[in-house]
């Protein structure tokens, strides 16, 4: 599993995906989303937005 | 004034029902225990105890992985330090649920694995400080709980829990025991109210959270019966359910509630206890070519659309899930069907509703309404505000 940078929100902030591990987005969310909080806190960082 | 001072009233023609007391003062009436403390109704703390409500999984196992609580039928966690030891399951196995329920939650061990001395695995649900508070642990005036449940194991033995403060501070490992496999059995524990450490009191944080050990090493087991600093979930010499493979723990009818008797589980309407549920977990899933919600288009790309909650959030949610399949979703406008291009993601939220974003390749009129909606039956969208 890991998070990626997918889009922008009204509010002009950065919304996340995450990447499950059979490749799938399940889950978007904001930046201060604690499962992505904690994410961040084990040291991982989101990968850029797709091109 | 005169106190009549007896153990039992009964009709001259009945040898049995009428008002019985006992020697704590406890009454019963027509062999129902009264509540020695607080309301008649809404005593019950757990919200999902009598296992009904699955918006999440509908009825499909979880296997459990380490280190968060993962969530099976609503409010009803597993957790572990070690994955995939256990699954969680509304009526896992499909045994008769006792007399009184419909349902339960079944815990599956997936493996024979041998518990280590740091070692943690449970099912548990946490109760938010609002509705808690009333117990007034941390405090002088802490009240006395009874926790009661119905427990049916393909074990026998002594198994163990834990109730424990939000901070993990304080816990009362409690005990009770399994006499004969394969058999609903009831279980009542009074617990003393805690008088010390820290309770979080009338917030929208935990409570209190209630475990049920599947397997605990010596660094997380306890005496039974008495409050202790830290957080074991479990008693010393416990049984292990994730010790066996295959053996299987279900568990319904749980009831927290003040006072020190057990009162009579308290069943609620379905719509009261799925509103309940709703106010931790939302999902909408409205079967194929029906609607979500109304927005409208920010560019020909995008349709901003609102999903109203049908109960007050606990929290402002901060992620939307989806089935994960952008063509599960569409976007109605005009007399125009056009299919997702991407799953839809996340605006903001609050605890009365939240943004959506719906896109697709092209077409839309920036400025007009459209209405969000499912191409098939698996499109789902859901918000959770858990503990």
């Amino acid at each position: 599993m890991t998070y990626k940078v997918f889009n922008t929100n009204s509010a002009g902030e950065t919304i996340y995906a995450r990447i499950d591990d059979d490749g799938v987005i399940r889950v978007t969310c904001s930046a201060d989303h604690p499962p992505f909080q904690e994410w961040l806190a084990e040291g991982n960082e989101p990968l850029p937005a797709d091109d | 004034m005169s106190t009549l001072k007896v153990t039992s009233i009964q009709n001259p023609s009945t040898s049995s029902g009428g008002v019985s007391i006992d020697t704590s003062g406890h009454v019963t009436v027509d062999g129902v225990a009264m509540p020695s403390s607080g309301p008649l109704s809404n005593r019950n703390k757990i919200i999902n105890g009598d296992m009904r409500i699955d918006q999440r999984n509908a009825g499909a196992a979880v296997t459990i992985p380490a280190n968060a609580y993962t969530y099976s039928i609503d409010r009803w966690f597993g957790f572990c330090n070690q994955p995939s030891k256990f699954s969680l399951q509304q009526n896992a196995g499909a045994v008769t649920p006792p007399v009184g329920h419909s349902n339960y939650l079944g815990a599956t061990s997936l493996s024979a694995y041998a518990v280590i001395s740091t070692d943690y695995f449970a099912l548990g649900q946490a109760i938010e400080g609002f509705n808690f508070a009333d117990a007034s642990w941390g405090t002088a005036d802490a009240k006395t709980v009874t926790l009661s449940f119905q427990v049916y194991s393909s074990l026998t033995g002594t198994f163990g829990g834990a109730i424990q403060s939000s901070n993990q501070g304080r816990s009362y490992p409690f005990s009770y025991t399994v006499s004969s496999a394969n058999t609903w059995t009831p279980i009542a524990i009074t617990i003393a109210g805690d008088t010390t450490g820290t309770w979080v009191g009338a917030t929208n944080g935990i409570g209190a959270r209630v475990f049920w050990s599947l397997g605990s090493g010596s660094v997380q087991s306890g005496t039974a019966g008495a409050w202790v600093s830290g957080a074991p979930y479990s008693v010393t010499g416990a049984t292990s359910v994730v010790g066996t493979n295959g053996a299987t723990f279900y568990i319904t009818g749980v009831q927290l509630e003040v006072g020190s008797v057990a009162t009579p589980f308290e069943h609620r309407s379905y719509g009261d206890e799925l509103a309940r549920c709703q106010r931790y977990y939302y999902k909408i899933q409205p079967g194929q070519y029906d609607t979500f919600c109304l927005g409208y288009n920010r560019n020909t790309t995008l349709c901003q659309a609102f999903a109203p909650f049908p109960v007050t959030m606990r929290a402002a949610p901060t992620a939307l899930e989806t089935s994960g399949t952008a063509s599960d979703y569409r976007i109605l406008y005009l007399i125009t069907a056009a299919t997702c291009n991407a799953v839809p993601f996340f605006d903001h939220g609050s605890t009365t509703g939240s943004d959506i974003y719906f896109q697709v390749a092209s077409g839309l009129t920036a400025g007009q309404g459209s209405k969000a909606n499912s191409n098939t039956a698996d499109a789902y969208l859901a918000w959770s505000a858990e503990l």
